[in-house]
């Protein structure tokens, strides 16, 4: 069974950016479209092994969903990769404070993306090999 | 020495040219429609704001040139397809503008995108308004305009005493 990679972004573009290149590296991908929706289908995928966030979003912002997410025992040890066009230091100092493993400035490199995948998902072993 | 709108019109038109890789055109501002709309347009706006400051960003495509500008991934002529890849245009444009105009120690807040289709759209210009510039960049299937629209009160100054930090640039990947 391949990992699951939860994609938050209200743009359908950018999911659809991400799954291109996670479903090659072969990564399951779940959809969703802002922080409620996200949270939503987390509980329906309790084994998701990475979330990749976007920050602007209608309903619940990536932070927002970031702090509920990692309330929940659940999800405390899952990484989660902010992925936004916003590059303010306090952002992605808020971030990190709320246990981001990492953040990622619009537009993305695919290759990138999906090395810093593997080894967040899969771990450091796996990114050697792959 | 540069203006305050002059200063956003430069990081904007900076934005567009490393989007697109060349610089777009000024557009002659003038009244009534620019944006030749006899068939069906794509609109996308986003708003920002700042302390003094507010203002927006407004993209305009027709149809046909969306399909340079829609990624391969996204179905061909849907209307949601388009909607979400001219909204995205804009959220990334102003996301450059936001990261260039941080240099200068002001932190624009940024809006959520709103796209729509559209049909005999004009834009509101108006030649006595300081504060307005619209820019057409020309690519293989066809012309985006592009529209920066920012008020600034008097209060309103760069600070660049007490510039912000950024986090890195476009395209950075940093790891806590």
């Amino acid at each position: 069974m391949n990992p699951k990679v939860l994609v938050i972004d209200d743009s359908m573009m950018v999911r659809q950016q991400v799954k291109r290149a996670l479903s090659v590296a072969g990564f399951d991908i779940v959809e969703a479209q802002d922080g409620i929706d996200a949270l939503e289908k987390a509980n329906a995928n309790p084994d998701v092994a990475l979330v990749i966030c976007d920050v602007n979003m209608p309903r619940m912002n990536g932070l927002d969903f970031l702090e509920a997410f990692r309330a929940d025992a659940r999800f405390q040890a899952v990484p989660v990769v902010m992925l936004t066009t916003e590059a303010q230091a306090d952002l992605v100092a808020r971030s990190k404070a709320l246990g981001a493993k990492g953040w990622i400035i619009k537009p993305f490199k695919p290759d990138l993306l999906t090395a810093a995948a593997k080894r967040l998902a899969l771990g450091a072993a796996a990114a050697l090999t792959g | 020495m540069k203006s305050p709108f002059a200063e956003f019109e430069a990081a904007m038109s900076a934005g567009l040219h490393e989007m697109f890789g060349a610089s777009p055109d000024r557009v002659p501002v003038r009244a009534g429609s620019p944006v030749p709309s006899s068939a069906d347009v794509v609109i996308a706006t986003l708003g920002f704001a700042a302390e003094h400051a507010r203002g927006g960003v407004t993209l305009v495509a027709s149809r046909a040139s969306m399909r340079g500008l829609r990624p391969i991934e996204l179905d061909e002529g849907d209307d949601a397809a388009d909607c979400d890849t001219l909204g995205e245009l804009a959220n990334m444009l102003v996301g450059r503008t936001k990261t260039k105009i941080l240099r200068r120690g002001v932190v624009l807040m940024l809006g959520i995108p709103v796209s729509a289709i559209a049909r005999d759209v004009r834009l509101k210009i108006h030649t006595s308004d300081p504060g307005h510039v619209l820019y057409a960049f020309d690519h293989e299937y066809g012309r985006l305009y592009v529209s920066l629209e920012v008020q600034l009160d008097a209060r309103f100054t760069f600070r660049d005493d007490s510039v912000e930090p950024q986090a890195g640039a476009e395209g950075d990947m940093i790891f806590f």
